[in-house]
C-alpha cells in the first residue's frame, strides 16, 4: 500500500491576496472595502439563509445581522484563525442557528396553544448542516481551477475511477491524483474551515 | 503501517468496488487507524454533499434591499455618508486604489458566480446520477 505523505496544500495565490486585500481593508474600516465583502460574499450568506430558513425575508434579516455583525465586530476578526471568506461563513451558520431557534420558540408557543385548543401541531425544523454543506460546495466548486473542477466533476457524478478519468482526459494519472487531492482540499476546506475550534467570531 | 494514500482513500469514499488486493489493505488500516478514518469520513462528507447538490442549492443575488439596509445600519454613525446614487444601491463600487486584478478579479468572479453554466452542469448530472442509481448514495 503507497504511503501517504502529507504536503501542505494552499488556495491559488489570486483567491488568498484579494481575501486578505479584503480582510485588511476591513480592519480598518474601509467603506469600500466593506462592500466588495459583500460583493464577494453577500450572494453566498443569502442563499445559505434562505435554503436553511425557507422565508426570502427572514434570509434578508439574516445577512444583514451577518454584514453589519462582522462590521462592527470586524475588530474580532483573526486573520491567522482562518481567511475571512470562513469567518462569515462561521458567522452564517450561528445566525442561522439563532433564526431557527427562534422560530422553534414560536413553534412551541403556537403547539402549546393549539393542544390547549385541540388543533394540530407545528412542525420542527429540520438540521440545517446539509442543506448548508450542499449550497457552500456548489460555490466553492464553481471557484475551482477549470482542471480541479473537472476531474472532480467526472469523479462525483460520472462515477469514474481516477485512472478512467486519467484515460478519458489524456492527463497523466498522477496530475489528475493531484487535481483531485487539491479541489478536494479547496472544497473540504470551505465546509468545514469556519468549524474548527477558534475558527470564527462573531 | 503507513497511512492510505489520498487518492486511494478518495476512490474508497466514491464507492468504487475493490480493485486489488491493496483494498483489502487499506479497509484494515483504516479500521484501526483514526487519522485515516477521520479523513475518509470528511471526504464522505464532502462526495455526499456534491451528489446531492439540487437547484435550490445554487447560489443567487441577495435582493438590492439587503445591501441598502446593510448600508444605511452600518455606516450611520460615521461622520461623512458613504456616496449615494446608482453605485450605492448595490455594492459595485470598488477603490480606485486597490491593485487592478484586484478589481477585475472579483467584477470577473461575481459575473461567472451568477451565470455559472458549470453550476447548471452539476445540477443536471447530480439528478441524473441519481435517477441512474436508486438507492445509491
Amino acid at each position: 500500500m503507497p504511503a501517504h505523505s502529507v504536503t501542505a496544500l494552499t488556495p491559488p495565490v489570486e483567491e488568498t491576496c484579494i481575501e486578505e486585500e479584503l480582510a485588511r481593508g476591513l480592519a480598518v474600516g474601509d467603506e469600500r472595502a466593506f462592500a466588495a465583502i459583500y460583493q464577494r460574499w453577500g450572494s453566498l450568506v443569502h442563499t445559505m439563509a434562505a435554503r436553511s430558513l425557507g422565508d426570502t425575508h427572514e434570509a434578508d434579516d439574516v445577512t444583514q445581522q451577518v454584514f453589519i455583525g462582522a462590521w462592527r465586530g470586524r475588530a474580532g476578526f483573526r486573520p491567522e484563525r482562518g481567511p475571512l471568506g470562513a469567518w462569515l461563513v462561521g458567522i452564517t451558520r450561528r445566525k442561522i442557528v439563532d433564526a431557527l431557534a427562534a422560530r422553534n420558540r414560536r413553534l412551541t408557543l403556537m403547539d402549546a396553544a393549539a393542544r390547549e385548543a385541540g388543533g394540530p401541531r407545528g412542525r420542527q425544523a429540520p438540521a440545517p448542516d446539509d442543506v448548508l454543506d450542499r449550497v457552500i460546495l456548489v460555490e466553492a466548486l464553481s471557484r475551482l481551477p477549470h482542471h480541479q473542477r473537472t476531474v472532480l466533476c467526472m469523479a462525483f457524478y460520472d462515477d469514474l475511477t481516477q485512472a478512467q478519468i486519467a484515460q478519458r482526459t489524456g492527463m497523466p494519472l498522477g496530475t489528475v491524483k493531484s487535481h483531485a487531492r487539491r479541489g478536494l482540499h479547496r472544497l473540504r476546506e470551505a465546509i468545514e474551515h469556519d468549524r474548527l475550534p477558534g475558527g470564527a467570531d462573531d | 503501517m503507513a497511512h492510505v494514500d489520498p487518492a486511494h482513500l478518495l476512490e474508497l469514499a466514491l464507492g468504487h468496488p475493490p480493485s486489488s488486493d491493496d483494498d483489502s489493505d487499506a479497509r484494515r488500516h483504516i479500521a484501526v487507524c483514526p487519522r485515516c478514518r477521520d479523513e475518509l469520513r470528511h471526504l464522505t462528507r464532502v462526495i455526499d454533499a456534491a451528489r446531492g447538490v439540487e437547484q435550490a442549492d445554487l447560489v443567487t443575488a441577495a435582493p438590492d434591499r439587503v445591501w441598502r439596509r446593510i448600508q444605511h445600519e452600518a455606516f450611520r454613525d460615521l461622520p461623512t455618508a458613504p456616496a449615494r446614487g446608482p453605485d450605492a444601491r448595490h455594492p459595485r463600487l470598488l477603490p480606485a486604489s486597490w491593485p487592478w486584478r484586484t478589481r477585475a478579479a472579483l467584477r470577473t468572479r461575481g459575473r461567472c458566480l451568477v451565470s455559472s453554466l458549470l453550476v447548471a452542469l452539476v445540477i443536471r448530472r447530480s439528478h441524473h446520477r441519481r435517477h441512474r442509481r436508486p438507492g445509491g448514495r
